[in-house]
């Protein structure tokens, strides 16, 4: 079963008042998720497989999970293209239920996940400077 | 890598011997941090960015001693740092941690270590005479940056302004409106913490100047010859400016954060601050911090997240009447405190 895990050091999130804020500090967009994306980026941290992150999700919602299977699918796709998550190594642990996926009862509404990205900060990506450095190291002489 | 910052040290003990040293005490978020310069090149740069912060008992012990010296005016340029040093890094290659010491090569071609053993910085540029003028305006960013991870402390990139009440930080992209909010405010009698970045205790929720400078649109400099005095050429693509004297006493070395304000142009006439939500709070304030200095990680947007889930956020939609920015984010103060 293929896993799945958030792309790690190089994007950073965070889950703040029920939303996610992710930044890829390699590309310099950053993401806004909220919906039900915030329940399957909380099911991707420790390593999960579409499977799991819908059944999570069916149990969380009340929900069958024929009903969020292509949603499920359809959302870690764009999170993938996105280079947020990436698959896992093949000793990934899975996500188990937790307290937390407690089902609903119909008290947690399911609303589609979203993913907002921005990209206004692209340009302020710093020059890396590695070209600069060569194998001497820097700071250095050029010859001539 | 220990090795080659001892070496690089050695650099800046042989330019001091050479050309003397000149000692400059600042005090920042209550750590006293000594600057020693290697001649007298450097002090134009680097000192009055710091103008606000110095310090003149220069007899007590330093929480930090940060060496600095050029090649041009001293004559001794420092043997080069072996590559895998300055290549290696989990978040950048411009940033590596290991034993205690941090090297940042920035992409200006400064070179930054911190020495964690000695309580030591060192700080390296080719040439003081050709020091960029962003390198005027935010003098030993990266140095203080990588400090910050000694303490509770993150470098945030947001101007701050404030009043009795507390002050608030304003972040945003360029454009958005962040350094007309700050004169505004500035020039409607707040204080004023710092135009760029500021540093920020995260547990206390407590706003330290750093700098005393802006960089500022020259037309928007041009708007207010009143408030600041010109640092640099017209050549450069924006201004740097420090506070005229009429204003100075108006710099404050720091105040509690009462809240967040994410400015936006309307074009509308009337100026208003909307609450929002902490995700926006995050998304206004974190990446325009993380994506313009190296080596941040999960653990600097956890403390970012900490901040803003502790403090009110607005967002600020600037009107075309300038002079009512002021007043609504002393409203904004006022309601927060309860006042």
């Amino acid at each position: 079963m293929d896993r799945f895990e958030v792309s790690r050091p190089e994007v950073v999130g965070s889950v703040v008042d029920g939303e996610v804020v992710a930044i890829n500090l390699d590309t310099g967009s950053y993401y806004n998720i909220s919906g039900a994306g915030v329940d399957v980026w909380t099911a991707i941290e420790p390593a999960a497989s579409a499977h799991e992150v819908t059944a999570r999700l069916a149990h969380r919602f009340g929900l069958p999970v024929d009903e969020l299977a292509t949603a499920v699918t359809s959302f870690m796709e764009e999170l993938l293209a996105e280079g947020l998550i990436r698959p896992a190594d093949a000793g990934a642990t899975g996500a188990e239920l937790s307290a937390d996926d407690a089902p609903s009862d119909g008290q947690v509404a399911f609303s589609p996940p979203v993913l907002e990205r921005f990209t206004d900060m692209e340009d302020l990506l710093l020059v890396d400077p590695v070209h600069d450095v060569t194998d001497r190291g820097w700071p250095h002489v050029e010859a001539g | 890598m220990l090795d080659s910052i001892d070496q690089f040290g050695a650099s800046f003990d042989a330019a001091a011997a050479h050309v003397g040293v000149i000692e400059r005490n600042i005090l920042l978020a209550g750590y006293r941090i000594r600057v020693e310069f290697a001649g007298p090149a450097l002090v134009p740069v680097i000192q009055p960015a710091f103008d606000h912060l110095a310090e003149h008992d220069g007899g007590q012990a330093a929480d930090l001693s940060v060496c600095v010296w050029d090649a041009t005016s001293t004559g001794v340029r420092p043997l080069p740092l072996p590559a895998d040093v300055l290549h290696r890094g989990e978040t950048g290659p411009r940033y590596h941690g290991e034993d205690g010491g941090i090297v940042v090569h920035a992409a200006d071609a400064t070179l930054s270590v911190l020495d964690a053993r000695r309580k030591t910085a060192l700080h390296y540029l080719p040439d003081a005479n050709n020091a960029l003028w962003y390198q005027k305006a935010t003098p030993l960013k990266d140095i203080v940056h990588a400090w910050t991870s000694w303490h509770d402390l993150q470098l945030i990139h947001a101007a701050a302004v404030g009043n009795h009440d507390g002050g608030v930080l304003i972040a945003g992209v360029a454009g958005s409106g962040k350094s007309t909010t700050s004169l505004a405010c500035l020039r409607g009698g707040l204080a004023y913490a710092g135009d760029d970045y500021v540093l920020v205790d995260i547990e206390r929720a407590f706003v330290h100047s750093l700098y005393s400078s802006a960089k500022l649109e020259w037309d928007n400099f041009d708007r207010h010859p009143e408030l600041f005095l010109p640092a640099n050429s017209r050549a450069d693509p924006k201004a740097l400016a420090f506070l005229a004297r009429d204003v100075r006493d108006r710099m404050a070395r720091g105040f509690p954060l009462r809240a967040l304000l994410l400015p936006t142009i309307t074009g509308r006439e009337e100026t208003r601050a909307i609450p929002t939500t902490t995700a926006r709070a995050l998304l206004g304030l974190a990446p325009s911090t993380m994506l313009q200095m190296p080596g941040h990680n999960q653990q600097s947007l956890g403390a970012m997240a900490r901040l803003v889930d502790g403090v009110p956020a607005f967002q600020l939609e600037l009107g075309t009447d300038l002079s009512a920015i002021p007043d609504v984010v002393e409203a904004v103060l006022a309601d927060v405190t309860g006042r």
